[in-house]
Parts: structure tokens; sequence; C-alpha cells
């Protein structure tokens, strides 16, 4: 039989169900990976401690990971942040509990970047985390452990979060799924805010089945969310005659020539299926990343005026109260929490606002309207998850290098829309390249069976690696 | 933006920057608004700003039970069992 580790949700359900395993042994063998395959990795800032679990429910016995940006009642909860170095959050994120009612016991908290702003990781306060595919690389962001955690078996599934790409664009580095769903249908209650009206719980798993599987436990509504969705997401269509849609401006410059053949070649695959594939155009995506990065930014500066030593997290000696808040957040935030601060306060700041807040919000409403005509005439779009394979550690260090290597992603936040990235094969070193399916909102599970069955015929290799070997 | 205006913006954000950190923040704020005014050429005419939270359900403005007072609490930096407290404002 197969390494324990090595078994997605599906499949320890399965094994549970027959008994050829015990939640025991479960939980135990994920443990033992952990011990094993982390010191290499870096993808938990805490472990939980606790016996295996007894919580009964239809996944009873089957154990998960959490970006560290979900609040857990009772376990320490940083954002990646040193500012939240010792919050011991008060209650528990919505998803997380639909996850514990269903009987799954949570292994730890991973790696993100501060605050979720960035794309590699890099930006954690607690350290990098390394690419289970090549240690030496990033493994993407900022749900960076969340997917290193999910490649190297450390955990079946992990939740993440996606503001701008970040379970999608990690999914496609470290070679595993990342789903992000319609903006509403999970709950944002308890996830840590960057930008409100992107910010997307999401999902990271070695196979779409799993997290067709997850959806519905996590979905729903709830009433501690206003932005959740009361109604459920559309039936699943067959993936013979869907229309899919190639965007010519998701293939142009700037993405690697690797990239592009594996993803057309996913294309031909999804026509082999019988879907009727075409290529279409959407022009305004030159001006997604300007419209994400401003109100992403302006977002996040409102969110974060919260961090101001007096309610909870740290606290830094100061004079007085506007000295001791200055010194908190100047001592606690890390560069590039301070520098999208910086521009949000800006773009918000009276006589900036109409060029820039407004401008990019009137922008937004031009991309939706779209996408909007797009799936008029497509079901679905396929896109490179990003334009570029996982970089080596510290190989990017100025902000707007990095802002564009989201590009692909972005997009899919600003019209609200649901997308899956999926491994669609590797470059010429051996990392996986990732393919996006956008759908509609409410969309999700049509993007989820044609991701699965293009997984099924790509027949992708998900035995978790750790540093590219088993 | 000069390093004086740079100075302004981040007492407005509540952060603090040496010399050296301004003069190097300056630099990287000036590509950064170059990056983004790409949007100036965008003509969006009379084009609605988007709300996000125009469709979100309004529900009963009623008292709900909130968390324990204790729970509340027990994270702040300084507190005197009931309140937070803070160093001094004036």
């Amino acid at each position: 039989m197969a390494e324990i580790y090595t078994l997605t949700v599906t499949e320890l359900k399965q094994a549970l169900a027959d008994k050829s395993l015990s939640a025991k042994e479960i939980w135990a063998a994920f443990n033992a990976r952990i011990d094993a395959a982390d010191p290499h990795i870096g993808a938990f800032l805490t472990r939980t401690e606790q016996s295996p679990p007894t919580l009964e429910g239809p996944l009873s016995g089957i154990p998960f990971a959490i970006k560290d940006a979900f609040c857990t009642n009772g376990v320490r909860t940083t954002a990646g942040s040193r500012i939240l170095d010792n919050f011991v959050p008060p209650y528990t994120a919505t998803v997380v509990e639909r996850l514990e009612q269903a009987g799954m016991a949570s292994l730890g908290k991973l790696s993100m970047d501060e605050f979720a702003m960035g794309n590699a990781n890099e930006h954690c306060a607690f350290g990098p985390v390394c690419n289970p595919q090549d240690l030496a690389r990033v493994p993407g962001g900022s749900s960076g452990g969340s997917a290193a955690a999910v490649a190297a078996g450390m955990a079946p599934f992990a939740l993440g979060s996606d503001t701008g790409g970040s379970v999608r664009q990690p999914a496609a580095f470290c070679g595993v799924v990342g789903f992000k769903p319609t903006y509403g249908l999970l709950s944002r209650y308890g996830l840590i805010a960057y930008a409100s009206s992107l910010d997307t719980p999401g999902l990271l798993t070695r196979s779409v089945k799993d997290a067709q599987l997850l959806l519905p436990v996590l979905s729903g509504h709830d009433r501690h969310d206003s932005t959740s969705l009361a109604e459920a997401p559309a039936p699943a269509r067959s993936v013979k005659g869907l229309r899919v849609g190639l965007p010519k401006e998701y293939f142009g410059e700037g993405v690697a020539q690797e990239v592009k053949v594996a993803v057309l070649r996913a294309a031909q695959t999804l026509r082999d299926l019988g879907a009727e594939v075409s290529d279409c155009s959407l022009p305004m995506t030159k001006y997604a990343l300007p419209v994400y990065y401003l109100l992403a930014c302006a977002e996040a500066s409102s969110n974060l005026a919260r961090y101001d030593g007096v309610r909870y997290g740290m606290r830094a000696e100061g004079a007085d109260w506007s000295d001791m808040m200055t010194k908190t957040r100047t001592t606690y935030f890390g560069e590039e929490v301070k520098r999208r601060i910086m521009l949000g306060t800006f773009v918000l700041s009276a006589g900036y606002y109409d060029a820039y807040y407004l401008k990019a919000q009137k922008g937004r409403t031009l991309i939706r309207a779209e996408f909007d005509r797009a799936f008029e005439a497509y079901d679905l779009l396929l896109t490179p998850t990003s334009p570029v394979t996982a970089w080596e550690r510290g190989s990017i260090t100025d902000p707007i290098s990095a802002y564009a290597a989201d590009i692909c992603t972005v997009s899919v936040n600003l019209g609200g829309l649901s997308a899956a990235s999926i491994p669609c094969g590797r470059d010429s070193l051996g990392l996986p390249v990732g393919a996006q399916l956008i759908g509609n909102r409410m969309s999700d599970n049509t993007v989820l069976a044609a991701a699965a069955a293009l997984e099924e015929a790509i027949g992708w290799d998900y035995t978790p690696v750790c540093g590219g070997k088993a | 933006m000069n390093q004086q205006e740079i100075a302004a913006l981040a007492e407005l954000c509540k952060l603090e920057f040496n010399d050296q950190a301004l003069e190097a923040f300056s630099e990287e704020f000036g590509a950064i608004l170059a990056f983004v005014n790409q949007l100036a050429e965008l003509e969006t005419g009379d084009t609605d700003a988007y709300v996000s939270s125009l469709h979100a359900p309004l529900r009963t403005d009623s008292a709900q039970p909130g968390l324990p007072h204790e729970q509340v609490i027990r994270n702040a930096p300084e507190t005197d069992g009931e309140g937070f407290l803070i160093p001094r404002v004036l």
C-alpha cells in the first residue's frame, strides 16, 4: 500500500470507510511526514498540539492544515506578521469551523506572506518557505505555506486565501490544485482582512476531486459575513460542447514560451475532450494590474489601521498614545506592508482620490463588464496561471517586477469570478506549469468539472516531493 | 514625490522612516506611481465606479450576543481587567 501521507482526501475517506486505515494511523503518518519534511521546507508556523482527532462527521479522521490568515480559537494566528506574533484569537473562522464540524482536524497553521501581501512567500516575518519541487525556489504566494504543505504531503488539503492569485499561483508553482471560488461563496468571517472586496478563501489539494468534495462542506451563507451569498452555485456542465476561450492577452509578451506551450497543449486536450476552443480577446487585461494594486492597497491601508497596539497584537513603547501607535506600526510591520499602506493612504488622500482610487473603481466596472460580455460567448476561459514558473529565492527584489508576475490572476478577483489552477506540464528545469480555468460567478462546479476532466486526461503525477524527490 | 511629501504621508499612516529609508522610499514610490499611472490613458467616460457592497443583503439591526468580555480583552497589551489601557493622550 502507498505511504499514508501520499493519499488524497478522497482516498483517505475511502480507507476510513472500509476500515483499512484508522484515524490514529492517519494522524500519526501526517505528523511524522511533517517532522521529516518541514525542516527542509518551513511551511508550518504553529503545529497543533493534540491527540488523534475524535470529532464525528462525514470527514472524521481526515487532517488538514490552515493558512495562518484564518483565526483559530485558542491557537496562535499571526497572518505572517510580527505585529500579531502573540495573537491568540477568541473565535474561529467560519470555513475552519465548517471543516471541524465535518470531523476534520487541523495539523497546524501555515506560513504566508505578511498579511497576504506577496507572491513568493518571501515577505513572511518568520522566514521564507522552500518549494518542495526545488528547495532553492520560492513556493509562490501568498499561500506559499499551504501549497508547499500539500505538495510535500504534509497535509492532504490546506486552506488558503486568494486576493489577487494567492491560492492559484502557489498551486501552479508547487504542482498542486488551487481553487478560488466565486467571491461570496465562502465566508470571510475570521479571515484576517487584506482587501475585503477581493479576499476569497480558497482550497489547495492534490486532486480536483478533493476540491469538489470539500467545496460544499465549506460554502453556504454565513450571517457573520454581509457579502456571503445565500444561493448555491449552478450545477456542473459536461466538458463536451463547452465553449472555451483563449484570451490572447494572457499569452503575450512576458509569458515564458514553455508556459505558453504547456497551456496550449492543455487547450488541445480540452478540444480532444469535446470542448469548442477558440481564441478571444480581453483588451482591458492591460489595466488589471494598476486597478488591482490601487484598490487592494487602498483597502489594505484602511483594514490595517486596526493595528494600533491597543486591543491586540504587539505594542512598542511610546511617549504618548500617538507615539506608541507610530512606534508599534513602524517596529512590527514589514517593508512590503508599509509600502502598500503608504500607497493606499496616498491614493485615498484628498487631491489624489479621483485620479487614482475613483479611476481604479471605474476601471474595475469596465473589467467586470468585459468579463460579462466574454461569458456570453464562452463558458470558460483558459489561461496560464502565472507567466513564469517558480523563480529562485531572492532573485526578484524590486516591487514592480514582483507585481507584474500577478498579471494572469488579478482580473479574476476584480471580477469576483471562480477559477482553478491545475498542473499541466513542466518546463525544461522540471518545474510545474499551471493552467488556469476561469468561469463566471457561480459557475464553480463547471470550472471544477472541466478541471477534473483535464486533470484526468493529463495524468499528472501528484506524488508528494521534498526537494524534487519523494 | 519629494522626501517631505513622503514624510507627511508616513505621518498619516502612523509610520516612521529614517532619512536613508525616506530617500530610498521616495525613489521607489516614484516607480510605483509611474506603474499605476498607466491607468491615466484609460477612457472611463460616464462609467460608474464599482461598489462592492451594492448587493450585500441587509439584516435586521438587532442586538446579538458578542464574545465574552474576558476573551476579548485577553489579547490586549495592557488592561485593568475592564478596559484597554493606553499611554497618555494629551
